[in-house]
């Protein structure tokens, strides 16, 4: 007997959901040695992830709150990947579109809300947008590794916010390594009484909206034709220089947005540790969403669960520093392991020999 | 001296990743994620170091940690011919991921690093050396060579003249593997011993990233490879030396001057006057299904 690999031609897709689920049961169960080795039962320890994400109201509101970000850079990732880019620089995005967003907000601090939100709202998209379209465009022109130039330019950006809040011209009169305030005009307005900042329809909107343009709009369809072949997409007539520019745009410009969201929704200042790491989140949620927007809102919101319950469990269970990381980690090695049987069947055949 | 002297020191933590990894592309595979099994190299070594009180008995750890890391990209990227950025990816993530948590209990100065033997250079520096020539003769001297570049320049052909593609594909990622837990090793016994944990900039400070550009920067060859590291050094040095001679501009800004550079030489060589001479192994990328 012998093993053959078969590549699968369609995929169903209630047969993806359950190679999906079993990913993640599998890394559920990989992940309990770490519980073991802290001395937790890791049923009590997954009882505890669950109650403290989705079932308490803070935790509750801080998921939903965390979701706009992943959610924006999920999409900053799927958008240029749908065109065969890789745009791993949303970190580096994210931190353009906070600084954008603060500077707008102290350059015209007493302008009324109406006006300085949707400006702050320009400022961060502009800068995160311009800085992922560099990218864009030069691989679109010359064809330069964007993995490359994207992960360079995040730490470039993290600098940039270093330089600006630490010892800097934004940083706050306490002199703490962190900006002043952001005007109260340049606040993002809260959900009721729930302390969520009310961004997260936008992102939801944006995903939508996003949806139906990668589907249906030409423009969309140029995309994912570069995407699919980048030879036959030229023979096409279409510019692969547009589509990289267009969507190395849009990306940057979604994660300069959740940066907005962080600096004026969250923080109401620009810090230089910003970000949790959230842009690479953003990489493995696309992934595991199957670049698919709709389906980025509900693995964003349920993985930024998981996220936030295995680090509150340093609080209640003791667990250290980090152990999100390791979570996320062994899940998006699973699967993207599992991928394997959304795209080939093994047969099992009798081995001639000749 | 004492510049040059850091310079030296700080080009061979790019050195062997950069080493490693043009190895592994040059039978096809491509890893980005270095950065992580650098830090899950230094991590396994300043563990056993600590544990052991031997050095040297973490430098080992720390290339068996970067070689495992390398064989799970295999297994995804080779055997399961998952696309290699997104198994790079996950090397990456899992790497930062296991360091941030498993690193906790050795937070502060490495008691145990190596000693230098000659003035402030250690071992492994010469180590670092004599792996270029080495890596040379293999890549374009010996028979084994020649069958890994050609898996990686057209992996049907190899297997139709009878190579193993998937086995010589396998030795490549754990040869890339290996130097980059070395280059972990190293970074944190020897380079600078104080191992801190932090998910945004953990020690490495994308020294893995700049590694992957430095592989495209040498066009997949070991000699300018090295002249490479030595430049990538100097500029790494370069950011933190400036500051004592302009104290007036931002050190962060300063910083950035690596980063940018790398970014602004990766830019030129793509140009079509390099990119013809470059010579990038053709089948870079590709998993091989000989059965589609």
């Amino acid at each position: 007997m012998g093993l053959r690999l078969e590549k699968r031609i369609t995929v169903t897709p209630l047969y993806s959901l359950g190679v999906a689920i079993f990913s993640l049961v599998l890394a559920f169960a990989v992940f309990s040695v770490v519980f073991l080795q802290a001395g937790i039962n890791p049923l009590t320890g997954y009882k505890e992830m669950f109650r403290l994400a989705f079932f308490t109201d803070y935790g509750l509101s801080k998921v939903v709150e965390n979701t706009t970000v992943l959610l924006l850079l999920t999409l900053a990732f799927i958008v240029p990947l749908k065109a065969g880019i890789w745009n791993i620089g949303a970190e580096g995005q994210f931190y353009m579109g906070a600084i954008g967003a603060t500077g707008v907000s102290f350059a015209l601090p007493n302008l009324p809300l109406g006006v300085l939100i949707p400006l702050m709202i320009l400022g961060a998209m502009a800068s995160g947008g311009a800085w992922a379209a560099v990218v864009g465009y030069l691989k679109g022109k010359i064809g330069v590794n964007e993995i490359v130039t994207t992960l360079l330019l995040n730490y470039v950006a993290t600098l940039a916010a270093y330089s600006l809040v630490v010892n800097g011209p934004w940083t706050c009169p306490e002199r703490l390594p962190q900006s002043s305030l952001i005007p109260a005009a340049g606040r993002i307005p809260q959900i009721g009484s729930t302390g969520i900042p009310c961004t997260i329809f936008i992102a939801i909107g944006i995903a939508i909206i996003l949806f139906f343009f990668l589907k249906k709009a030409k423009l969309g369809y140029e995309i994912r034709a570069c995407g699919y072949s980048p030879t036959g997409a030229r023979y096409a007539g279409i510019s692969f220089l547009k589509v990289s520019l267009i969507t190395m745009l849009i990306g940057g410009a979604l994660a300069g947005l959740a940066g907005f969201h962080q600096a004026s929704g969250v923080l109401g200042r620009l810090r230089y540790d910003i970000s949790k790491g959230w842009g690479f989140y953003g990489i493995v949620f696309g992934l595991v969403a199957g670049l698919d927007p709709l389906v980025a809102i509900v693995v964003s919101f349920f993985l930024e669960g998981l996220i936030y319950g295995a680090n509150a469990l340093q609080m209640t269970l003791g667990m250290s520093f980090g152990v999100a990381a390791v979570f996320i980690g062994i899940l998006f090695v699973i699967f993207i392991a599992g991928q394997f049987f959304l795209r080939y069947r093994i047969k099992w055949t009798r081995r001639r020999r000749s | 001296m004492g510049f040059f002297i850091m310079v030296l020191q700080a080009s061979i933590v790019f050195l062997f990743p950069a080493l490693g990894e043009l190895f592994d592309q040059r039978s096809g595979v491509l890893n980005i994620g270095l950065e992580g099994m650098v830090l899950v190299g230094a991590l396994a070594a300043v563990a056993t170091s600590d544990e052991t009180g031997n050095p040297w008995l973490g430098v080992v750890a720390g290339m068996a940690a970067g070689g495992l890391l390398g064989l799970i990209h295999g297994f995804l990227a080779i055997s399961l011919k998952v696309n290699q950025v997104v198994s790079g990816t996950g090397i990456w993530i899992l790497g930062v991921g296991l360091t941030t948590y498993y690193g906790l209990a050795y937070v502060g100065p490495v008691e145990h690093a190596l000693s230098p033997i000659l003035g402030k250079l250690t071992p492994l520096f010469f180590v670092g050396l004599a792996l270029v020539p080495l890596f040379w003769v293999i890549l374009f001297k010996t028979s084994f060579g020649l069958r890994v570049r050609s898996v990686g320049e057209d992996p049907s052909v190899a297997e139709a003249s009878g190579i193993n593609v998937s086995r010589t594909r396998y030795i490549g990622v754990l040869i890339g593997g290996i130097l980059s837990g070395l280059a972990g090793a190293y970074l944190i016994l020897v380079y600078s011993p104080t191992w801190s944990i932090s998910w945004r900039v953990p020690i490495t400070e994308g020294r893995g990233f700049i590694a992957l550009a430095l592989v495209f920067f040498s066009m997949w060859r070991p000699l300018l490879l090295l002249a490479g590291s030595f430049l990538f050094g100097t500029l790494w040095i370069a950011g933190w030396y400036l500051q004592t001679v302009l104290p007036g501009v931002p050190v962060h800004i300063l910083r950035m001057i690596p980063y940018l550079v790398t970014a602004a030489i990766l830019v030129i060589i793509s140009t079509e006057r390099f990119r013809k001479r470059a010579g990038a192994p053709a089948a870079l990328g590709k998993p091989y299904s000989p059965e589609e």
